[in-house]
């Protein structure tokens, strides 16, 4: 174990590829982390899942045009977000069926465009589920610039995120602008899943959103904590998810999804206020003191 | 004493596709008054405030002392039904009662001290400053109503709109949050409070609005408070057992 550390940390001080793998994947962690949270308490993971998915045309699109990706794919990310608003606020379909209906013709769309380039150099796989050796500096410097908005976004609208997050209605009679916010959000969104493209993929990208998150909200009562424990949740699935990926040489995305997930079962397990051992234990307590 | 709180509503209406859940209210009320919004299950009363804030689609219009409701915002304290907040939301006590202050401090400024002192008073007020440290799911519901009813003393608002905060809370905190009312109204706020029953309407409120889609009948409570005009917003459900008192059998 020692050894393969050793080894591990040998390669990360050595290999650029490998520095630069890890360092947009602690970013990746960050990011995703953060917004998760938000996601997570309006009740729009399924909204998460549409947006990251949505993008898949729009990479294609703008690799086809020989743009940077990252417009492609906030610009389809946010039409996206707008088409399923206004799907949902002029039919009689609710939300989620308008997220149904539009994320998946988004990825078929993006799907059938990539398939037609057959020949070149977009590869679907990575697409989908990331290849985070691949990333260069460029990448590296986008990401850490999308982490720098998101993270300044979150630090100076924290007060209007959490009223419109918690109570819609309150914030929108003391003149808050509700909808803007949420298609900020949603912007936001788009970016961070653009960011997260190469390190986990579309395909697992929500997991990186939600799950951090989930696990944090399972450890505390503040919302700001909540947010600071989603990311470092987030770095640590990071971090040591590209760790087992190089040890046992498989997909790093996965890997990192797989780490998150373990600390997700830990905490709902073992939490120390809510976990379901503690649970059962209390439980088992009042049982035998009412007997 | 400026004139704060006068609210005029005319001819607000409200449809959903082609069907009316509002039709022509008009009414108006003068300052430091306290109303009472009365009526059936689906009468209307949420979609009534919520049309007034212009929260919801609507005809007509409604001023907050000759201002329309976008330039008073700030001065709207709105306190929503218990059922549509998340109680399993990491915020506790102290934070949602901060969040009265919100839009009192800009974007980009800090909450100062004095923001966290009137947050603190409003604690104090309604007796929930012990349990600042809680998370509000951790309270009994009459503690959560007055959470807030705290937030919106924070706010420092010159009309408030109280939606069904007494349903399901214990005598205690019905007791405190009427009194803070009554509190409120001799600083010459004007308060709405959709009541969910007839009971102990004549000591809580000094007009009543009762409504049906359409205004029923709206003045003091002796105007309102008669059976013909309960016959007339509860159809069959009401029951008049003598002259002055009434059962209303909601279904």
């Amino acid at each position: 174990m020692i050894e393969q550390l050793d080894s591990f940390i040998y390669q990360l001080m050595n290999y650029p590829y490998l520095q630069n793998a890890m360092l947009a994947a602690v970013l990746v962690g960050i990011i995703c982390g953060l917004i998760g949270c938000f996601i997570i308490m309006r009740g729009m993971a399924l909204m998460g899942d549409a947006i990251s998915h949505a993008v898949l045309p729009g990479v294609v699109a703008a690799y086809m045009i020989g743009v940077s990706f990252f417009i492609g794919a906030v610009i389809t990310g946010v039409i996206t977000a707008l088409l399923i608003g206004y799907i949902s606020q002029n039919s009689r379909i609710k939300e989620d069926s308008a997220i149904g209906i539009m994320f998946t013709a988004m990825f078929a769309l993006g799907v059938v465009m990539i398939t037609s380039l057959s020949g070149t150099g977009v590869d679907l796989w990575h697409i989908l589920f990331g290849n985070v050796l691949a990333v260069g500096s460029t990448d590296v410097s986008i990401t850490m610039g999308i982490g720098i908005i998101v993270i300044l976004m979150i630090l100076v609208f924290y007060r209007p995120l959490l009223l419109t997050t918690f109570d819609p209605t309150m914030a929108k009679a003391s003149g808050l602008p509700v909808k803007l916010i949420h298609y900020v959000l949603m912007l936001l969104l788009s970016l961070v899943t653009v960011a997260s493209l190469q390190t986990v993929g579309i395909i697992l990208v929500v997991a990186m959103l939600i799950t951090p998150g989930a696990t944090a909200y399972l450890l505390t009562d503040r919302f700001s904590v909540m947010l600071v424990l989603a990311a470092a949740f987030g770095v640590m699935s990071a971090v040591i998810g590209i760790y087992f990926s190089v040890l046992y040489d498989v997909a790093s995305g996965a890997s990192i999804v797989l780490v998150a997930s373990a600390f997700f079962v830990i905490v709902f397990l073992f939490g120390p206020k809510r976990g379901l051992v503690i649970r059962w234990i209390t439980g088992l307590r009042r049982q035998s003191s009412t007997a | 004493m400026k004139d704060i709180g006068t609210v005029d509503v005319a001819n607000l209406s409200v449809y959903y596709h082609k069907f009316s859940a509002l039709q022509n209210i008009s009414f108006s009320t003068a300052e430091g008054t306290i109303i009472g919004v009365i009526g059936p299950n689906g009468a209307g009363k949420s979609t009534l405030m919520k049309a007034m804030l212009n929260l919801e689609k609507s005809q007509g219009t409604t001023t907050f002392n000759g201002r329309p409701v976008s330039e008073v915002r700030k001065q709207i304290a709105y306190v929503p039904q218990r059922s549509e907040i998340d109680w399993d939301f990491p915020v506790r006590v102290e934070d949602v009662v901060l969040m009265g202050r919100y839009m009192h401090v800009p974007w980009y400024k800090k909450m100062s001290k004095q923001d966290r002192q009137t947050a603190y008073e409003a604690l104090e007020k309604t007796g929930m400053e012990e349990f600042r440290n809680r998370q509000i799911g951790e309270l009994s519901g009459g503690q959560q109503q007055r959470v807030f009813i705290a937030r919106a003393l924070a706010q420092d608002a010159d009309y408030f709109f109280l939606d069904e905060p007494f349903v399901g809370i214990d005598m205690k905190s019905e007791q405190i949050i009427v009194s803070l009312l009554h509190d409120l109204r001799r600083q010459n706020k004007t308060i709405f409070v959709i009541h969910h029953d007839l009971s102990k309407v004549e000591s809580y409120f000094d007009r009543l609005l009762l409504l049906n889609q359409r205004l029923i009948a709206y003045g003091t409570v002796s105007e309102v408070y008669k059976p013909e005009n309960l016959k007339a917003a509860y159809g069959g459900s009401a029951a008049v057992l003598n002259d002055d008192s009434v059962v209303v059998v909601q279904s």
